[in-house]
């Protein structure tokens, strides 16, 4: 191991928060709850994303019986918001609910209902409301360095560009893009939305980001568990090979056994 | 009086009741329970002391599946 990287102590710190794992998921759309539980567990997550709904008086079970609220850090999202006034009320209301812990929140604006691509204008208004409210503002965002500025200069202590577009498992469309998010703002970079596998979460670690969020990718597989097992090692495994560092590509071979002593 | 909570009319028998009472009523947990009134949020602080009016609107939440 080399001495001059502490892969050990390798943490992603979000704002005032400092965790082990760099993968966070989603809660959606799984077939049921138990599985969901089984899946984020095997994940190795330690933030979990969750919706803010009205409650369903008919529903036999409660979400909040499979969530271990002392392991995981929930954190709430905005999705299904079109404006920044509704995204800011809604997570108004989340700060109301004790199961949220920290002032963690997970932004999003959606702008356009075919690609779910978010709406940089109403973006940005909400995440400088929410900032200003003392919030932990995490915003899911265009792959574009620009917006990735503005978000860090709003104070956004974190920005989550997408790979691809939501539930779309196209994988990571763009990965110079994200590389230039990387170098062009100082806080961390989490990927949101697009891994399908896991060699496109291997893959978007090996680009130098501090983390991924997941959800569809793993609910969605057929068998969930093993998919979040898959998902956890593939992070890991990206996240290693970046810190080591990967070989320069070459186009013609270089023997990998020496020349010298041999016989024939 | 008729009371409208997460897009349903409910009648209430009592007429002082409270939005703590309510969300007792309906066997939610306070903890994870958090309410808009009229779309205004309420605090957890003034469940006890909001009393609900004819005609109110009430949105009962909490959190639900979400990636």
């Amino acid at each position: 191991m080399s001495e001059n990287i502490n892969k050990d102590k390798d943490v992603l710190k979000i704002g005032k928060y400092f965790f082990s794992s760099r993968l966070i998921v989603g809660t959606g759309k799984y077939p049921d709850f138990k599985t969901m539980k089984d899946s984020i567990e095997a994940s190795g997550s330690e933030i979990i994303t969750v919706a803010v709904r009205r409650i369903d008086f008919s529903a036999k079970e409660n979400m909040l019986s499979y969530v271990d609220l002392d392991r995981f850090t929930l954190l709430p999202n905005t999705a299904g918001c079109y404006t920044a006034d509704d995204a800011v009320k809604t997570l108004l209301l989340a700060r109301e609910l004790p199961v949220f812990k920290t002032d963690m929140v997970k932004l999003e604006v959606i702008g356009d209902e075919k690609t779910l691509y978010p709406d940089n204008e109403e973006l940005i208004k909400a995440a400088r409301i929410l900032v200003k409210e003392g919030f932990t503002v995490m915003p899911y965002m265009m792959d574009d360095p620009v917006l990735a500025k503005k978000l860090e200069d709003a104070g956004c202590p974190v920005v989550m560009p997408l790979a691809s577009p939501i539930g779309s498992g196209l994988g990571i469309r763009n990965p110079y893009n994200i590389k230039i998010i990387k170098e062009a703002v100082s806080v961390p970079v989490i990927v949101d939305a697009g891994v399908g596998t896991a060699s496109d979460a291997c893959k978007t670690m090996e680009l130098g980001v501090d983390g991924i969020l997941i959800n569809t990718a793993i609910a969605g597989a057929k068998d969930p568990v093993g998919m979040a097992l898959a998902m956890k090692d593939a992070v890991k495994a990206g996240r290693l090979a970046y810190l080591s560092g990967r070989i320069p590509m070459k186009l013609y071979a270089q023997a990998s056994t020496q020349m010298e002593g041999i016989v024939f | 009086m008729n009371v409208e909570i997460n897009g349903s009319i409910f009648e209430i028998e009592n007429e002082t009741v409270s939005i703590e009472k309510l969300i007792l009523n309906f066997n939610l947990d306070l903890k994870s329970t958090a309410v808009a009134l009229n779309r205004e949020i309420i605090p957890k602080s003034r469940y006890k002391d909001t009393m609900l009016c004819e005609n109110d609107c009430l949105d009962l939440v909490s959190i639900a599946p979400g990636g």
